[in-house]
Formats: structure tokens, sequence, C-alpha cells
């Protein structure tokens, strides 16, 4: 990034051997493989890497660089046959993204329990018992995905058509449909399929791990060829967007300090005693109370009045429940 | 940064094409890091110091002889964070000694990528180039673009196997210098630096100066948590990264030691009513009802076992030090989830919904006064 003071050699330092390794590649493939703008490698390639030579710094003992018809040499360079080793830091990021996709029957994972291997491999013995101690001092990953990976690969790969029961959250129901997989995505730590919905005949993303059950279908179906899964990261993608209703809700005690460090501060208002008030957006009446009464008796929505009535309804059905004989009796 | 657009002639030390007259230019720092690794990564045998100053672009200066020694000293150490072993060689047989980059260190071992590897490599390259708010993606990036090197795959080909799969951190919106904070915090868990920063805990209602040995990172729940030694408390505690208020400072002096134990999953990520409670620890069933147990077989933790119940149903048992967490935790399940043990949980949890109820049944309560405001007439509460 701009603030590191080192970027330049540390570029220098990779981009030097990717070349000669790949005599004649094409800026644009450099730029892929490098995550770096063809911009920043030129200008990198002339303020810095040409600048690079040996004593006495005769003409042939600089590095020396050219592009022809978009393509990269490279010549007097050969001292920087390969990069330098990862340094912890960049084997512990490696580690620790690759960790995400190490999730049970993730097409990837055997892929990536090689790649673990290999990147230890590549240390230096010091590097690799320090980044031991550094793997446990860094936790990421979705969790389990659980579910209905292996259906879902199988379909995916062989885009044959998949039934499933699926567990909508924010209507709290269970239902019936078919899907085409298109790609997996991982969102706020959980997994998602992005697939063609036959019900609602678009494509939509369903959480992997509220498929309760899957059936391979024989249909077939393809995949839209303008299809790009890193499209769908918006948080309208996986959450129902809220709503024009919203809620006004009263906050006391111990529910006012979460709720103050939970919502925006714009809908916050304080109030006499330590409490707040506060004007919530409804994005579906059940992720509403489920959200509601973890505040148990802390929150008490004010208004509207309908919503007011939902959360009595649902402690009647709650107490309901409760009045049922216990499984364990 | 040594990028100032120089495209000029090259410049060199003595003996050089310098011969022409014109004016030397500055060598950069990166330039002069650059070619001290070039010399040394030339040269076939240990070079004193000696045979670099006066001679290697960037040390070949008028500055008196202690502060080339100096620059030299500096810029070890730095190269050698950047994975640069450059080792100093005692005199061998034949009367060298110095300093030397042993190629078998310095050079990455090539790593043999099949096309499965490469590919999920591809999909974590799209993760670090579009993720700038997770505190690793820079030494992600680095590092990928250091293990390209040996891929099979073409950037294209790459690029056309991440239309099916993405990773994606999202975290929750903070405060502005979050994302400083973390990067902050990430280097003081990767060296081992104390920090200090001041925090605001719900508990407490208060904003207070934590100083603490940063043990280790987690994310959870689309948020960062710092775990760590506070200095004061002289405990390990765990640390919303949005909660603190202002910035993180690093504070100087040797790396502490983390206990060879000390493993960051046990703190972030388990739930509530496991970790950091008053109470006693006790056994809690949990009884789900049919349509949702199937979504808590996947991601058991430790200790909790879920049963299978005649009904389709299932029984979760935890352990937990927290009743009101566990309380919450059976909340965000409505009726699909009730408490069936202990006994006096059970009548807990009946008395709260009631009184839930209670709250929620007849005319709405009168908001206490408005701080700011005395009163308010958008709403129209009566």
């Amino acid at each position: 990034m701009s603030r590191d003071p080192y970027a330049g050699v540390r570029h220098a330092l990779t981009i030097i051997p990717l070349i000669q390794s790949h005599q004649g590649m094409t800026l644009d493939e450099l730029s892929e493989r490098t995550g770096l703008s063809e911009e920043r490698i030129r200008e990198e390639l002339t303020s810095l890497v040409m600048m690079c030579g040996v004593p006495p710094y005769s003409p042939n003992n600089y590095v020396s660089l050219w592009i022809e018809n978009g393509r990269v040499y490279i010549r007097f360079a050969d001292q920087f046959e390969r990069p330098v080793r990862l340094v912890v830091a960049e084997a512990l990021a490696l580690l620790m993204a690759l960790r995400r996709l190490d999730v049970r029957e993730h097409p990837y994972r055997d892929a990536v329990r090689g790649l673990r291997e290999k990147i230890r491999a590549a240390l230096s013995p010091e590097a690799k018992s320090e980044l031991e101690r550094a793997e446990r001092t860094f936790r990421v990953g979705a969790k389990a995905a659980g579910g209905r990976i292996t259906q879902l690969r199988a379909a995916m790969s062989h885009c044959r058509e998949l039934r499933i029961t699926y567990w909508s959250a924010h209507r709290a129901a269970t239902s019936e449909r078919t899907i085409q997989p298109y790609g997996m995505t991982e969102f706020g730590g959980d997994w998602y399929v992005v697939a063609h919905d036959s019900r609602r005949n678009k494509v939509i993303t369903f959480r992997v791990d509220r498929i309760r059950e899957a059936e391979l279908l024989d249909s077939e179906y393809e995949i839209p060829l303008d299809f790009d899964v890193q499209k769908w990261s918006d948080a309208s993608d996986f959450t129902p967007s809220p709503g024009r209703q919203s809620a006004r809700v009263l906050f006391r005690g111990m529910g006012a300090r979460y709720a103050r460090d939970e919502l925006p501060r714009r809908d916050v208002t304080e109030l006499a005693d330590g409490a707040v008030l506060a004007r919530v957006p409804v994005r579906s009446d059940v992720l509403f109370l489920e959200w509601l009464l973890q505040y148990g008796t802390d929150a008490e929505v004010l208004e509207p009045p309908e919503l007011r009535e939902k959360v009595a309804e649902a402690c009647r059905r709650i107490l309901d429940a409760y009045d049922q004989p216990s499984p364990t009796a | 940064m040594g990028s100032q657009g120089k495209t000029g002639p090259r410049r060199s030390a003595a003996g050089g094409p310098r011969a022409t007259g014109a004016a030397p230019a500055r060598i950069t720092k990166p330039e002069r890091l650059l070619n001290l690794v070039a010399f040394l990564l030339s040269s076939r045998t240990a070079v004193p110091f000696s045979l670099i100053k006066g001679r290697v672009a960037g040390y070949d200066d008028d500055a008196s002889p202690e502060a080339l020694e100096k620059r030299f000293d500096r810029d070890k150490a730095e190269l050698r964070a950047l994975g640069v072993p450059i080792v100093y060689e005692a005199m061998d047989e034949h009367g060298h000694d110095g300093y030397r980059i042993p190629r078998e260190q310095y050079f990455l071992p090539e790593v043999h990528l099949n096309l499965e590897e490469a590919a999920a490599l591809a999909v974590v390259h799209r993760y670090a180039m579009s993720s700038p708010e997770d505190p690793l993606a820079a030494p992600l990036r680095s590092a990928l673009r250091k293990v390209v090197v040996d891929s099979p795959l073409s950037g294209a080909a790459a690029s056309s196997v991440t239309e099916q799969h993405r990773l994606g951190v999202r975290t929750r919106k903070g405060p502005p210098e979050l994302a400083a904070n973390l990067e902050v915090l990430t280097d003081a868990v990767v060296r081992r630096q104390a920090v200090k920063f001041r925090y605001y805990s719900v508990r407490r209602g208060e904003v207070g100066e934590r100083e603490i040995e940063a043990y280790g990172m987690g994310w959870h729940g689309s948020t960062w948590y710092v775990v760590g030694f506070d200095r004061h408390r002289e405990a390990v505690r765990q640390f919303k990264v949005d909660r603190v208020r202002g910035r993180v400072k690093l504070r100087a002096g040797k790396p502490f030691a983390v206990p060879d134990d000390f493993d960051v999953a046990s703190y972030v990520g388990r739930p509530a009513f496991q970790f950091g409670g008053s109470g006693a620890e006790e056994r809690v069933d949990i009884e789900l009802r049919p349509e949702v147990a199937f979504m808590f077989s996947s991601g058991l933790r430790e200790g909790w076992t879920l049963r299978e119940l005649p009904s389709g149903g299932a029984l979760l048992s935890v352990d937990s030090d927290d009743r009101h967490a566990v309380l919450r935790f059976v909340a965000r399940q409505l009726d699909r989830a009730r408490v069936v043990s202990p006994p006096d949980l059970v009548e807990e949890a009946r008395a709260k919904y009631s009184a839930i109820l209670d709250r929620h049944t007849g005319t709405p309560s009168e908001a206490p006064g408005d701080k700011r405001r005395s009163t308010r007439r958008k709403g129209g509460s009566r």
C-alpha cells in the first residue's frame, strides 16, 4: 500500500524474477498476476528496477528491461533468479485466507490442504516455528457450511438442477424449490450459493447451512456466460433490504448501553435516566422480533401499534411452547 | 518512495558513466536497498563492508565513514524485515570474511502447484484485491505476488475460475480510525509489541485506558476482536476493535512472550454464554424444533451435544456460566427453541417473556424526557 515505504523494493524483488521466468509475458498478464496496475508497474520498472545494477556499473551491469508490442523482457538480472522467500506475516496471511476455503466438502478443500503443506515447506526453519505460533493468534474463517455442499458441487460441475428444502430465516418458514446453482460465495462468515430459483424466477442467494435437504435432478441448465459471482458482494444481495417500516423502540438499563453501541448514532436519542429512544428499520417482522427479544425486558416497542401487538403475540407463542411437556421429563 | 518519475539517464557509483561530468543525483533509499541486494546476491564470496562502501551505489557519497556504517546497519535490518537473509561470515580458509546473502536461504523454493491449487489461489487473489478492510490484505497481496511465479494458470484462466467462487469479509461499519487501528493491532500481534488505547466498555458504560499485550486477533460476527493480556487488570481479556476510541498506539519495548498454550479460537467466536460470565458453570438443555434443529448439527462446538428427539427436533446441551447470554441465544430462536433445564432457568425464561408481554400490552410507556429537547412532536406518542 502507499504507506509502505518499501513497497517498491518488495515489488521489484518479485516482479524481476517473474519476468525472468516468463520472458515476453504481456504487460496485461503481468498486471493480472501481480495485482498491480500497468501504470504502477511501468512507473516502478523505470524508476527503480532500471536503476538497479552492480559495480562497476557499466551498461551491462544494469538490469535491462524493455517492453515491445506490449510484451516485457528482461536482461542482466540473473542474480534475481527467484522471488525472495515468504516472511512470516505473508505466510500467515495466505494460510488465514485459505482457511476460509477449508470447509467440509468445499470444492477446493483438498487443494487448500495441499497448498498449506507447500507453503510451510517453502519457509525457512525459523520462520516455520514462528508461523506455528502466529497461526494460533489469528482466527478468521467462515463457519462450517454444513448443509449440502456435496450436492451443490455436483450440481455446479454437471449443471444439473437441485431440488432443495430451504429454511427461509426472514419468513421463518420451510419451502421446497428447484434451483440452478451458479456460484458459491462467503458473506459475513457464512457460505451462500448464488442460484436461479424456479419459484421466484430470478437469481438469488441461499445460505448453505439452511438447506435442509437436497436432491440432484436429471434436468440440466446453463450458467449464463456473463455470470460473475464476484459481483454478488453487496449486503442487499444477502439480507432483505430495510422496508419503509421502522419502529420506535425504548431501551432501558443495560439494554440502552448495548443499543447505543449497536445502532447508528443518528437513529438514537438520549433520554433522561440513561434510557435511549431509537428508530429501528424493520427488514422483516421475524428478523425484527428475533433481534428485539434478545434485549429482553430492556426493550419496548412504542410504535407502530401493529408491531407492539406482534411482539406480544410472539411472547404468547413462546409462553405456549413453555407450557408443553418437557421432552426430557 | 523513490518514484518521482525519474526516467533520465542512469546514475552510478564511482567508475561508471559519471565521467560525463553530470552531477550525480541523490540515490534514493529503495534504489540503494535494491543495489545492495543485487550486489550481495551476485557475489560468490562474503564481502567485507570495506568493499561495499565507495563501490555500491548509495554507499559512495561523501558521508563520513561512521554515517555510512550506520546507514549500512539500518539497511541490513530493513532488508531482513523484508525477508532478505543477510548473514555475516567469519574468515574462511581463503581469507574471505564479511556479508553474504546465501542464495539457498534467499530464494523461494519452487512451489509446484497443480491446477486445483492454482485455482484456489486465484480465488484468494481476487479476495485480496477486493478486501481492503481485511488487516491481512496487504501481506496477503505480497505473498501471492511471490507464489504466482510458479502458477500454471494464466491470469485470464485464473479470472475465469473466480467467476464461480468468491470469498468476502464484511466488517461492520466502524469508526473512521478502524482500518488504521486494525493495521496497528495486526502488526502488534505479529511483532509481539504491546499497545495502548482508549476503550469503551459497554458493561461499565465508560471509556478507559487499556494497555495490553496483544496475543491474537479474530473475526467473528462481522467484527474484529483483539485478545490480549491486560497489564493493569493482569488478566487475558477480549476487546471489540470497533469499541476502541481514537488511535491504537504501539508501545516501544522488547517483544512480550505469548503463553505456549494460547489459542485465539478459545476466546473469539465462543458464544457469550461460555465465556466471561460471572455465574457458576452449569449444564443447560435447550429444545430445538424440527425445522431448525438440523442447522445446529454442523456448528457444534466443543462440549456441546445434540441429541435427536422423537418429535424430530433435538436437544442441545451446553455448558454456561452466563444465564443472560443463554436467554439471549434462545430468544433469537423465538418459539423455535426453549430452555428445558435447569428448572429455575426455565422459570426465569417464563418470567422474562411474561414481563415482555406485559410491557407490550395496553398503552405504551411514556418515554422519559429527551435530554436535549424537552418535547418531540414527531412520531406523536400521545
